[in-house]
Order: structure tokens, then sequence, then C-alpha cells
């Protein structure tokens, strides 16, 4: 007799039945990842590591059911994984941006510099499972806002530089006129001393006291302008340091807006290329796997 | 003559004295001794005569080399016998170089000479007035000189034939082709004097095997200019990269951390560490010039390409090529 106080539990036949149907699954998800990779059908790879995320770019379904659990399964190889894509993945990259240089800085982790020019800038990481480009932000913005500037023909820093150089142009004038001013402080001085010699009547003294503060604020408003010019010349090394710098960015963000206009032509292009680089991937992927079946 | 006899005088007041005979003998002796002298002296002047013969016409450079050395320390003149007409010691490293190039059918130095300041001095046709070259002895060390040009005061190369060394000098170079002579003439005319002054050096080395320097005019591909700066000069280098583009060309970065400019196909310009030792320990910073015909150097670039000789000038304080210290300051 059963006793009715006990749950009821599952028939132990069919427990085993559905786990062992669970396992083969993931043996099968593993089976088959292992048979890409032996094949190195990249493809298929990339379809078993973000099965949603193709389904949603590659095959544009519209129920969109992904295979989360069994690609959690490979989660912690993403660095093994993304070394073995990236030979293909890069040598397809170089050939759509040629003016992207990469450089491996771990297993799997690859970062890029735009351009081969000298001082050329650290432009970004390349996220290789996902087929897309990490842009450093305030460079990206750089080059974007340089694209904006065109229609002006103005360049990122051409207002700063600008205002460096008069600032400069006035500091230097500070220092040209030193002669004058000693000459105009020797005079000064002499007339401060004259002032203070000269007898006067009684009545008098107040207006001389006041001509004679007149001529020594005087005095003093050129001593100021003595030491300003005296921090001059470290000052202009400042700026002239400064407007290097913006002279070299400037220079370099024109270079990498040429790279982009002599293969994209203009800025949205580049974007455009940049948003469809997974699909175009895929499908370069495709092409490429059909020419090699055909020429067997 | 037997020096022990005495000599007796019969005064007129007709007292006798002796005498030690010494003072008589010392007469005769002494016109033998002056005799000897004069001969030796004149053997002497002969002996200059056969060496400025040999200076004069010998085929031979070893020949002409040894006569050179021997005359800058002859001394001719003696006690006895004093030349009046006499060449310098600079004259004669200057008729020993002209004569040199002689040997190899070079005559583009003229041998002038000025009757103003008595001494000999070279021109170079095509510098004309704008060259007046002389040898300046050098002080401190033997049988050495600088190569000026005298109105600039400019040092062109060092010579020492004791140390068998020839040192040609970037700060002059520049001071005297690359800035002077830039504003005055045409690039043919000043090449054409670089490459005399490389002639020059390249015949010491062959003719006597000398420790040659061709610095800022080395031609070869595999010379590395030295800066007076060991560490890379980034921010001289941000400069040119700025006024390379401004002039159409782009510093390029390359894989060792060097900037490379290829100005041409054929010429490239590399800015960087050149390893001394194998573990790479020993790196220097310096400037490469590789072109296909290996026959420009560093001088040629500076001279030819205004933005580079520009950013050079103004940045001498850290690009300046460094020279043999012992010679130049």
């Amino acid at each position: 007799m059963v006793s009715t106080s006990e749950f009821e539990l599952t028939d132990h036949d069919t427990a085993t039945a559905t786990v062992i149907q669970a396992v083969a699954n993931k043996s099968h998800y593993l089976a088959t990842l292992h048979r890409a990779l032996e094949e190195q059908d990249d493809r298929l790879v990339y379809r078993l590591i973000n099965s949603e995320k193709y389904a949603r770019e590659i095959q544009q379904a519209r129920h969109i059911s992904g295979d989360p659990s069994n690609e959690m399964l490979v989660e912690d190889l993403a660095d093994e994984l993304s070394s073995f894509l990236s030979e293909k993945l890069i040598t397809f990259l170089r050939s759509r941006y040629p003016f992207f240089y990469f450089e491996e800085v771990g297993t799997g982790k690859y970062q890029f510099f735009f351009g081969n020019w000298w001082g050329r800038r650290l432009f970004g990481n390349l996220d290789v499972l996902n087929v897309k480009f990490n842009f450093d932000e305030i460079e990206y913005k750089k080059l974007r806002r340089t694209f904006e500037l065109e229609s002006s023909q103005k360049r990122l820093n051409s207002s700063k530089i600008e205002q460096l150089s008069v600032q400069n142009d006035k500091l230097q004038e500070l220092i040209d006129s030193q002669d004058e001013r000693d000459q105009q402080k020797a005079e000064l001085r002499e007339q401060i001393k004259r002032t203070s010699s000269e007898k006067v009547m009684p009545w008098e003294a107040g207006k001389q006291r006041e001509e004679k503060q007149q001529l020594v604020d005087r005095l003093s408003q050129l001593t100021d302008i003595d030491e300003d010019a005296n921090n001059a010349y470290q000052e202009i090394r400042q700026n002239e340091n400064r407007i290097l710098e913006l002279s070299k960015e400037d220079t370099l963000l024109g270079y990498e807006k040429q790279s982009i206009v002599a293969k994209f032509g203009n800025f949205e292009n580049f974007e455009k290329q940049n948003d469809a680089l997974y699909r175009d991937y895929i499908a370069n992927l495709i092409a490429t796997r059909e020419q090699v079946s055909a020429d067997e | 003559m037997n020096n022990d006899e005495k000599t007796v005088i019969f005064q007129p007041d007709g007292t006798t004295t002796n005498i030690e005979t010494a003072k008589a003998i010392s007469t005769t002796a002494r016109l033998l001794h002056f005799n000897d002298q004069l001969k030796d002296s004149l053997q002497n002047g002969i002996g200059f005569t056969q060496l400025l013969d040999t200076l004069i016409n010998t085929d031979d450079p070893q020949e002409l080399e040894e006569a050179t050395l021997r005359l800058i320390n002859y001394q001719l003149d003696s006690s006895f016998l004093v030349f009046p007409q006499q060449y310098s010691q600079a004259d004669f490293y200057l008729i020993f170089l002209s004569r040199l190039l002689q040997q190899h059918d070079n005559e583009q130095l003229i041998l002038q000479s000025s009757q103003q300041k008595h001494e000999l001095y070279h021109e170079f046709p095509g510098l004309n007035a704008e060259g007046y070259f002389v040898f300046e002895v050098d002080q401190a060390n033997e049988n050495g000189a600088y190569y000026v040009e005298k109105q600039t005061n400019n040092r062109l190369f060092y010579l020492n034939f004791s140390r068998h060394i020839l040192r040609i000098n970037a700060a002059a170079v520049t001071s005297l082709l690359v800035v002077n002579y830039q504003e005055k003439f045409k690039y043919p005319v000043v090449r054409k004097f670089a490459l005399l002054l490389i002639k020059i050096a390249s015949l010491f080395k062959e003719d006597f095997g000398y420790d040659v320097d061709f610095n800022i005019l080395d031609q070869s591909n595999s010379t590395y200019y030295r800066i007076i700066k060991p560490e890379m000069p980034v921010q001289a280098l941000d400069k040119l990269f700025v006024a390379a583009s401004k002039a159409g060309y782009m510093l390029e970065a390359g894989v060792n951390g060097e900037a490379l400019l290829e100005l041409t196909s054929d010429l490239v310009v590399t800015f960087g560490p050149e390893t001394l030792s194998g573990d790479g320990s020993q790196d220097e910073w310096g400037i490469n010039v590789k072109d296909k015909n290996e026959e420009l150097s560093w001088f040629d670039l500076l001279f030819q390409y205004d933005f580079i000789r520009e950013w050079y000038l103004n940045n001498l304080n850290i690009l300046e090529i460094k020279v043999d210290p012992r010679y130049f300051d």
C-alpha cells in the first residue's frame, strides 16, 4: 500500500532519460564545435558560439531562439576562440581597413593603431567574437569632428593654434619692448627725483605729492610689465610645445581623414561599413568556403 | 799641430811674454769649425731642396707623404745660415694636398699665392672668392693640421700624419656648405666641392690606410650619423612629422620605434637607434640615409630639401651630428 503522506516523485527512468538527453545535447554541441574547429569552419564556429546574434544578423529570423546554455559551456574559452578566429578575421579586416594596424596584446586580445605614420594613434581594440571594433571614444570623436569641420575648411585645432600664436606674438612684444621700458623707467625715476627735490610753497605741497604719486604709480606699472616679460620666455616655450602637439594632432587627423576618404569616400560610409561588419564578414566566410568547395 | 807648445811674444819694449798657445790655435779651430758648420748648413739646405724636389716631382704617394712629413719638421735655418724666403708648415700641407690630388689626375683645387699675406691658399673654381682654403697647424698635436676656410674660420677637416687619421667636421660642413653656400650657390657647384672633400678623405684611406671619418659626408648606406644626444629626440621628430606633411611627405613609424622618411622610392631616411652590439644593450640614436646608388649623404639632403634643412638647423642643439671631440670642440 502506498502511503498517502509521501509526495509523488519523478519516475527514475524518466529522470535518467532526461538527463541523458541533456548531456547528449551538450556532447552534440561540443562535438559539432570540435569538428568545426578541426575543419577550420570559422562561420560555423561563429554560429555555435552566439547563435542568437547569428540568427538575427545572418538569417534575419523573426523568432529568435538562442542556445545560451550550450554557449555557456565555452564561455571560459573566449580568449582561445578569439585567438583561433582572429587569423581569418584580421586578414579580412586588413583588406577592408588597410589603414588599421593590429597588434596582439595577449591571447586573443588585439588592439589597433590608425595608420603607419609617426605618432599614429592607438584607435581601439578588436572584439573578435562579435566582429566589432571598440573604438577609443575620445579619438573617434576627434576624427568625426574633423569630418564635420571639412565644410568650413578648418582643422580640429586651427582656432586653438591661432589663439596661442597670437598670445605668443604679444609675449614676444613684451620682450622686445624691454629697452623702451627701461628708458621710460629711467626718465620716470629722474622726474620723481626732480619733483621730490623741488622747493614749493606750502599750499602747493599737496599737488606736488599727487604728481609724485602718479609718477610712482606709473613706474610700478612698468615694473609689473617687466615681471610679465621675464616670464614670457617660459610661457612662449610652453605655448610652442602646445602648438606642436596640436599641429601634430591635426596632421594625424588629416592623414586619418585622407585614409577614410580614399577607401570609403566619406565618414558615413565608413560608419555604415562598421555597423554591417558582422554580416559582411560571415557572408565573406560563406563565399570563401563555397569558393573552396567549388575548387575541390 | 802641437797644442802643448807655448808661444813667446816679443813685445816692442823688449820684454817678452809667454802665453798659452790655445788662443792662436783656437782661431784656426774656430775657422775650421765655422767652415764645417757652413758646410753642414749648406748640406742641410741641399737636403731640404732634395726633399722639395720629391715634393714637387714624385709620382709615388708614399714618397710624397714622407717628404712632406720631413719638410714640415725640417730645421732649415741654423745659426750660421738663414734662408730669408721660406714656406711655412701650413704651406707644405697645402702643397702636399695639391700634389696628392695631382697624382690622381684631379686638378680641382687651384694652388694660389697671396702676396699680401705671404701664404699659399686653395681656390675652388665655382666658389671662387667665397672659398679661401688654407691649413692651420694644430698647436696641440704634432704633425696635425686643420683644413680651414679662412674667411669664415670653418675647420672642414683635420689631418694628422703621425696618428694616420682624417676627420671631417660636420659643424663646419653645415655652417659653410649648408648655410652659407646654400644661399649663394646652386646645388651642383656645392655638391662638386663636397665630392672633392670626400675624394680627399678617400685618398688618405686608400693610399695611406688612414682611419677616416667621412662624418656628415658619408655616402655609405650602412652609415648611421651619430647625434650629439644618444636618446631619441621624440619632440624633434614630432616637428619633422608636421613639417614633412606640409611639404607633402609622410614621416612613418617603423616596427622598432624608428621613424622613416621616404623622399623618393629610391631614397629613404631612417631616424632611430642602431644596434651596436648583438644584445641590443648599446643602442645609440642616429640618422641613416639609404639611396639606390649610394651616392648621397645627410649633407645632400640638407642642401636639397628645404624642410629638412630648416628642421635640422632649428634643432641643431639636439640633432647635430657628432664629431671627434679630440679635434673639434
